[in-house]
C-alpha cells in the first residue's frame, strides 16, 4: 500500500515534467546547407561583442594570428556558417547557428564539439571518459568564451580584496559541488577560502584516468605535490597512511583539528584496539581516586608520543617513537 | 625587507607613470604597444581582541599601508605579443606575483611566486630548550625529579617560541605550440617550507614510566619539481610523453634533544644511564629523532588517443615512477650506555616503483546510447631493501635490545579497476544511466587482508526538462568483501614469530575499517530551477551510509549526510542577493574491548569475544555536525559610479564522543565506566561590506569593513600549559600521575577565540 501511495505522486511527478519539456520551444527545421560568410560580416551585426572577444587569447590567435584555416574561421569556427543566419537578417536561433546560451536548447555535445575540436589534449584528454561528460556538463557551464575573465576564462570573476582573494574556480565549482563549497569554510582547513589553492590544484574537472578526477595516480601522490616529506619510503611505513592519506584526513575540511575525519583519540582507536594502551576510554580529568587523568586525551593525544605517524626511518622507530 | 620595498618602490613607479598620462586616457600609448593597468592601495586600521592566531593562519592582515592588488599589461598594437604583470597582496607575508608573457598562438612563459604563511600558533607556546638547527639543549635542568622539582623549572625557564611555516613557491612554467598539432612544455618550480610546528616526544619504556617532552619541529625543506613534456595531436589521435621529477630535500632531518629528567649535569656533564628511572633521575642525558629523510620522486607518463570505428573512442594512459630514498639510519639510540644493536644495513636503499595503466574505451555509435568500459591497474611496488634487526630495537633510548628478531618487508599493493556505463538519452530531457564497478585490492603481507573484492552499482538520472529546470540523482551501492582478514598475516615476515603466535595478542573479532568488509549506499541530488530570468534556486543533498557487517569489534558503522540549498535573486537591475545554507552531519559507531587480562573474569585476549567478555566490552559514538551559511547582496547605488557589496559568513561546528560500557587498563583496580568527551564546539563569523566609488573614470575610491570572530571550546587543548601535573582531581585521589607530573609540553592554545575589525580605505587607479 505504501510502494502505491509513493508511486502514484511519483507518476504524476514525471508526467508534469513530460508536459514541461513538451513545451519547450523546438528549433526550425534548416533550408540549405549553410556556407562560411567571414568574421567582418559577423562584426557588422555583433560588433560590441566581437570588440570584447577580440580581447581574449582566442580571440588574438582567432583574428590576429590565425595558425591554419581553422582558425582563420573566428567566430564561425564555434558558431557554425553563418550563411543562412544573415540571409534570414539574423536573429535569435535563426539559420542553424550553434548558441552557447543557457537557454539555447542546444543539447552539451553540439555545445562541447566546437571546443573539442582543438581541446582534446593536454589537461583535456580525458574528457570524453570523464565524469563531467557523462553527466552532460557543457564546456559554456564553467567556462565563458567572449569576454576576458579570469587566466582559465571561466564563467565567473575572481574578488580580490584587501582582506582576501576569493579565487573564481571555488564559485564555479560550487555551482554543483555545494557540500564541499561548504567544507571549505569549516575550522581546520587548507587554504581554498583565503585564496592559496584552488580545486584544480589537486582535481582535473575535464577528467583524468585517476579516482575523483585526481591529477595524480593515487591520492597520496597528489598530497605528495606539497607534502613531499611524507612521500618516504620510510623504513617503518604505516601501512594505511601508506594506501590513503584519506584514511584519517579530510582534505576539504573538518571541524577536527588537522583535518582528522574523526577526533582523537578516537581516529586511531578504530583500528589500534587489541595493542598496549590506546583501548581505554579514558577521561580527560580523573573521575575516581584510581584513575587519573589521560595524556591520551588531551593536546596531540596519541601523537604525544607517536609523533612520527605518517613512517619512520629510524631504526629505533617501529613505534613511531622516533 | 629589501625585496618588500623593492616592490613598493615598483609600485610607486607604476601610479607616477598614470599621473604622467593624461586623466582621461584610457591606456597608455608607447609605441607599438599599448600599456595598461591598475593599481589598489590603502590603509587597514584594526582593532582586534583575543588571539588571532586563526584570523591570519593563511593570510597577512597588518594595520598599515596596504597593495592589494597591482596590474600591468603590455600589449603590442599588432596583437601578437602581451605581458602580463599582477600582484597581490605586494610587500605582505602572503604576497604573489605573476608575470606571464608571449606570443599568442605560439609561445607562453609563466613566472609565479607565491608565499603561504601558516601560523599554528603565536605567543602563546613556550619552551625552556635552547635551539639550534636540530641541536636542542637546555640551559639548566630541575633540582629534582618530583612534579613539582619540574612545574617550577619549566615555570621559571620557558621562553616564547611562535609556531609558524612559511611556504615560498616559485614556479616558471614554459609551452611552446609550433603548429597546432604540437605542444610542448616544460616548468620548473622551487618550494620552500621553513618554520617551526608542534609535536610530541618523550622518554621511557612504557606508557606508564615515562615523561613527555614536546618539541618544536625544525622545518626547513626545500623542493624542486621538474616538468617536461611533449605531445602531438593528428587527426583523430594524439601522443603524449611527460617527465615529471621531484627532488625533495630536509635540511634539517636529526633532531636530538636534551632529557630534563636526566639530573645528573648538564651538557656534556650529563651521565647516560642505560636504565630509566624517574624517581632516580637516570636514563639517557638525550633523545635522538630521524625527522622525514630526502627523497626524490621520477615519472614517465604516456597518454594517448584515438578515433577508432563505430565512434569509439580510446584514451589511454601508461605512468611509470622511481621513488626513491636513501638516507643513512641513525644509530639505535643516542645513548651511550646503551648496547647498539646491530642492524644488517647502513640505509634502506629506498626504491617504490609506482605504475599506473588506464584504457578507456567511449561509444556512441548507437544514437542516444552512450557507453563507456574502462580498465585501471595501479601498483604500488615497494622494492625497498629487506632490513635484519636480528636484536630488536631499542625503546625511547634507554634499556636494552628488544630482543625480537625483526625483518622489516616492504610495504606493496596493487590495485585493479574495472567499470561499464552505459547511458541512454530516454527523452530528449531525460537520460538515464546505468553503471558498474569492481574494485579489487591486492595487500603483500604485514596487514591482515591479503585481497578484496568490491562491487558497485547502481543508477544515475540527470532530468532537464526545460532550460530552466535540472536535476541530477545518483544512486551507488557497493559491497566489499573481507574473507581472508587474519590477524596473524604479517608474522614471520616482519617479525620472528609464527601467525599463531601473533594472534595470542589480537583480538579475534577486530576488523580495521579500511580492511573490513563493508557494505555503501551512497546517493546524492542536484537541484537547479531558475523559475524566473533573475532568479535561480539550487539545492542538493549528499549521502553516504557504511556498514561494516563482520566488525563485531571496530567501526560498526559511519554515516554522512548532507542538504543544501541555496538561491541568487535579482529583483531590481540594480540589486541581486544571494544565500547558500549547508548543514553536514557525519555519526560513526565503535565497539571496543579492554585488553588486559582479569577484568570481569574476561578469557585471555585472543578467546576474548564481545559475548564472552561483555563487562570489558565498550562503545563509543561520535557525531560532527556542522551549519554553514553564506549570504550576500551585490548593490549598485549610484548606477556605473557607487557599488556596494555586502557579504556574511557563518560556520558552526561542533564534535561530540559518547562512550559507554565498562573498560580497564594496566594500573586499574577493577573495570571503570567509558566516558563521554567534552565536545568539541567552533563558531566562525565573517562579515565584510566593501564600497566602490568612481570618482572619475580611471579613479575609484573604496571603502571596506571586515569583521571576523572566532570561538572554539577543545577541552583537551583548552587546558594545555606547559605543565599539566596538577589538573584538578577529586579530593582524595592523586594530584597528577607521576608521569604527566614529570612532563612538559608547549602549552600552546592556537585555537584561541578572537575577534577582528579591519577597516579598508583606499584609492584604486587604473590606466
Amino acid at each position: 500500500m505504501r510502494r502505491f501511495f509513493l508511486a502514484v505522486p511519483a507518476c504524476f511527478l514525471f508526467l508534469g515534467l513530460y508536459l514541461l519539456a513538451s513545451s519547450a520551444e523546438k528549433k526550425p527545421a534548416e533550408s540549405s546547407p549553410a556556407t562560411y560568410v567571414g568574421n567582418e560580416v559577423c562584426q557588422a551585426c555583433h560588433a560590441p561583442a566581437f570588440e570584447k572577444f577580440s580581447n581574449t587569447v582566442m580571440g588574438r590567435i582567432f583574428l590576429f594570428n590565425p595558425r591554419n584555416e581553422t582558425e582563420k574561421r573566428a567566430c564561425e569556427n564555434c558558431h557554425g556558417p553563418g550563411s543562412n543566419h544573415v540571409a534570414a537578417g539574423g536573429g535569435k536561433g535563426v539559420g542553424g547557428m550553434i548558441t552557447f546560451r543557457k537557454d539555447s536548447g542546444e543539447s552539451a555535445e553540439v555545445q562541447n564539439q566546437p571546443c573539442l575540436t582543438c581541446h582534446e589534449r593536454g589537461i583535456q584528454t580525458y574528457w570524453k571518459a570523464s565524469t563531467h561528460a557523462s553527466r552532460g556538463l557543457a564546456c559554456v557551464n564553467c567556462h565563458t568564451l567572449m569576454e576576458k575573465t579570469s587566466g582559465k576564462q571561466l564563467a565567473k570573476m575572481t574578488d580580490i580584496t584587501p582582506f582576501g582573494v576569493h579565487r573564481a574556480e571555488i564559485e564555479v565549482c560550487g555551482q554543483c559541488h555545494l557540500q564541499r563549497k561548504a567544507q571549505l569554510l569549516r575550522s581546520s582547513h587548507m587554504p581554498l577560502r583565503e585564496g592559496k589553492m584552488v580545486c584544480s590544484d589537486c582535481h582535473n574537472p575535464h577528467g583524468s584516468p585517476n579516482p575523483a578526477q585526481l591529477r595524480q595516480n593515487s591520492v597520496n601522490e597528489n598530497c605528495y605535490t606539497c607534502h613531499a616529506e611524507r612521500r618516504g619510503p620510510f623504513l617503518w611505513e604505516h601501512p594505511p597512511v601508506l594506501e590513503s592519506c584519506t584514511n584519517c584526513h579530510e582534505p576539504h575540511g573538518s571541524v577536527n583539528d588537522r583535518l582528522l575525519k574523526v577526533t582523537d583519540p578516537r581516529l586511531c582507536t578504530q583500528c589500534h584496539i587489541h595493542t598496549r594502551h590506546p583501548a581505554t576510554p579514558r577521561p580527560l580529568r580523573p573521575l575516581s581516586p584510581s584513575v587519573g587523568p589521560s595524556v591520551f586525551a588531551f593536546n596531540r593525544s596519541c601523537t604525544n608520543c607517536h609523533s612520527q605517524v605518517h613512517g619512520s626511518n629510524h631504526p629505533s622507530g617501529k613505534f613511531y617513537t622516533r | 625587507m629589501i625585496y618588500q620595498k623593492a616592490i613598493l618602490l615598483l609600485s610607486g613607479s607604476i601610479t607616477a607613470v598614470f599621473f604622467l598620462t593624461t586623466p582621461s586616457a584610457a591606456q597608455v600609448d608607447l609605441g607599438d604597444y599599448t600599456v595598461s593597468g591598475s593599481i589598489e592601495a590603502g590603509g587597514m586600521p584594526s582593532h582586534r581582541s583575543g588571539n588571532t592566531t586563526k584570523l591570519e593562519e593563511y593570510r597577512d592582515l597588518p594595520e598599515t599601508v596596504v597593495v592589494p592588488q597591482l596590474e600591468l599589461f603590455i600589449d603590442s598594437k599588432k596583437k601578437d605579443f602581451y605581458l602580463e604583470f599582477d600582484s597581490l597582496k605586494t610587500g605582505r607575508d602572503d604576497q604573489s606575483y605573476r608575470l606571464r608573457a608571449g606570443r599568442y598562438g605560439l609561445l607562453d612563459l609563466e613566472f609565479v611566486w607565491d608565499q603561504i604563511p601558516h601560523l599554528f600558533n603565536v605567543d602563546n607556546a613556550r619552551t625552556p630548550y635552547n635551539m639550534n638547527d636540530g641541536r636542542y639543549t637546555l640551559p639548566s635542568k630541575p633540582a629534582g625529579t618530583t612534579g613539582a622539582n619540574v612545574r617550577d623549572w619549566v615555570n621559571a625557564n620557558a621562553q616564547p617560541v611562535d609556531l609558524k611555516l612559511y611556504n615560498g613557491l616559485a614556479r616558471f612554467n614554459v609551452r611552446y605550440t609550433p603548429n597546432p598539432g604540437w605542444t610542448f612544455r616544460g616548468g620548473y618550480g622551487s618550494q620552500n617550507t621553513a618554520g617551526k610546528r608542534a609535536f610530541g616526544a618523550y622518554f621511557g619504556p612504557s606508557p606508564g614510566s615515562y615523561n613527555i617532552t614536546e618539541l618544536v619541529e625544525p622545518i626547513d625543506y626545500q623542493t624542486h619539481n621538474i616538468e617536461l613534456g611533449g605531445e602531438y595531436a593528428g587527426e583523430g589521435w594524439s601522443l603524449g610523453l611527460t617527465y615529471n621529477g621531484s627532488l625533495f630535500h630536509n635540511n634539517t632531518s636529526t633532531l636530538t634533544w636534551d632529557n630534563p629528567l636526566n639530573t645528573t649535569g648538564l651538557g656534556a656533564a650529563c651521565v647516560d644511564s642505560a636504565t630509566y628511572n624517574q624517581g632516580a633521575g637516570t636514563g639517557p642525558c638525550r633523545g635522538r629523532l630521524d625527522l622525514y629523510p630526502s627523497n626524490q620522486a621520477h615519472t614517465f607518463t604516456l597518454n594517448g588517443t584515438a578515433s577508432l570505428p563505430f565512434k569509439t573512442n580510446f584514451i589511454g594512459a601508461f605512468s611509470y615512477g622511481w621513488r626513491l630514498q636513501n638516507d643513512p639510519f641513525l644509530p639505535f639510540t643516542a645513548n651511550s650506555a646503551v648496547i647498539q644493536p646491530t642492524i644488517s644495513r647502513r640505509n634502506l636503499d629506498g626504491d617504490v616503483r609506482p605504475t599506473m595503466i588506464n584504457a578507456t574505451l567511449v561509444n556512441n555509435f548507437f544514437r542516444d546510447l552512450g557507453l563507456k568500459a574502462f580498465y585501471r591497474y595501479y601498483d604500488f611496488d615497494n622494492r625497498s631493501k629487506r632490513v635484519l634487526l636480528p636484536d630488536g630495537i631499542i625503546v625511547n633510548d634507554q634499556g636494552t635490545a628488544t630482543g625480537d628478531v625483526f625483518l622489516t618487508f616492504p610495504y606493496s599493493y596493487a590495485k585493479q579497476n574495472v567499470g561499464f556505463d552505459a547511458s541512454y538519452n530516454v527523452t530528449r530531457w531525460l537520460t538515464a544511466k546505468l553503471g558498474y564497478g569492481w574494485e579489487r585490492m591486492h595487500r603483500e603481507y604485514a596487514r591482515e587482508l591479503l585481497n578484496s573484492n568490491e562491487h558497485s552499482f547502481g543508477p544515475t538520472f540527470d532530468i532537464k526538462p526545460t532550460a530552466w529546470t535540472l536535476f541530477r540523482i545518483a544512486y551507488r551501492r557497493s559491497i566489499r568483501d573481507a574473507h581472508d582478514y587474519d590477524a596473524g598475516r604479517n608474522a614471520a615476515v616482519e617479525i620472528d614469530q609464527t601467525p599463531e603466535e601473533v594472534r595470542l595478542s589480537r583480538l579475534e573479532e577486530l576488523r580495521k575499517f579500511d580492511q573490513a568488509a563493508r557494505d555503501r549506499d551512497r546517493f546524492t541530488f542536484f537541484t537547479q530551477v531558475s523559475p524566473l530570468e533573475n532568479l535561480t534556486l539550487h539545492g542538493g543533498f549528499d549521502f553516504t551510509n557504511d556498514r561494516y557487517p563482520r566488525s563485531v569489534i571496530g567501526v560498526q558503522k559511519d554515516i554522512d549526510y548532507a542538504p543544501s540549498i541555496g538561491f541568487i535573486y535579482a529583483p531590481l537591475e540594480w540589486l541581486s542577493v544571494f544565500g547558500d545554507y549547508n548543514w553536514e552531519r557525519f555519526d560513526w559507531r565503535l565497539q571496543a574491548i579492554a585488553r588486559n587480562t582479569g577484568p570481569g573474569g574476561c578469557p585471555d585476549l585472543e578467546l576474548r569475544t564481545a559475548e564472552n567478555c561483555p563487562a570489558a566490552t565498550w562503545r563509543s559514538r561520535g557525531n560532527d555536525e556542522i551549519h554553514t551559511v553564506k549570504l550576500g547582496s551585490d548593490v549598485q547605488l549610484i548606477k556605473n559610479l557607487l557599488n556596494l557589496r555586502l557579504q556574511y559568513g557563518f560556520s558552526f561546528g561542533s564534535s561530540e564522543v559518547r562512550s559507554s560500557g565498562n573498560s580497564a587498563a594496566s594500573g586499574d583496580t577493577g573495570l571503570v565506566p567509558a566516558t563521554d568527551y567534552p565536545t568539541i564546539v567552533n563558531r566562525w563569523h565573517e562579515f565584510l561590506a566593501r564600497a566602490e566609488y568612481v570618482v572619475h573614470k580611471n579613479v575609484a575610491l573604496r571603502l571596506g569593513y571586515y569583521f571576523n570572530s572566532y570561538s572554539s571550546k577543545d577541552a583537551g587543548v583548552d587546558i594545555m600549559r606547559i605543565w599539566m601535573g596538577d589538573i584538578e582531581t577529586p579530593a582524595g585521589g592523586p594530584t597528577f600521575s607521576s608521569s604527566i607530573g614529570r612532563s612538559i609540553f608547549l602549552g600552546d592554545r592556537g585555537k584561541g577565540s578572537y575577534q577582528a575589525h579591519i577597516g579598508f580605505l583606499g584609492l584604486k587607479l587604473s590606466f
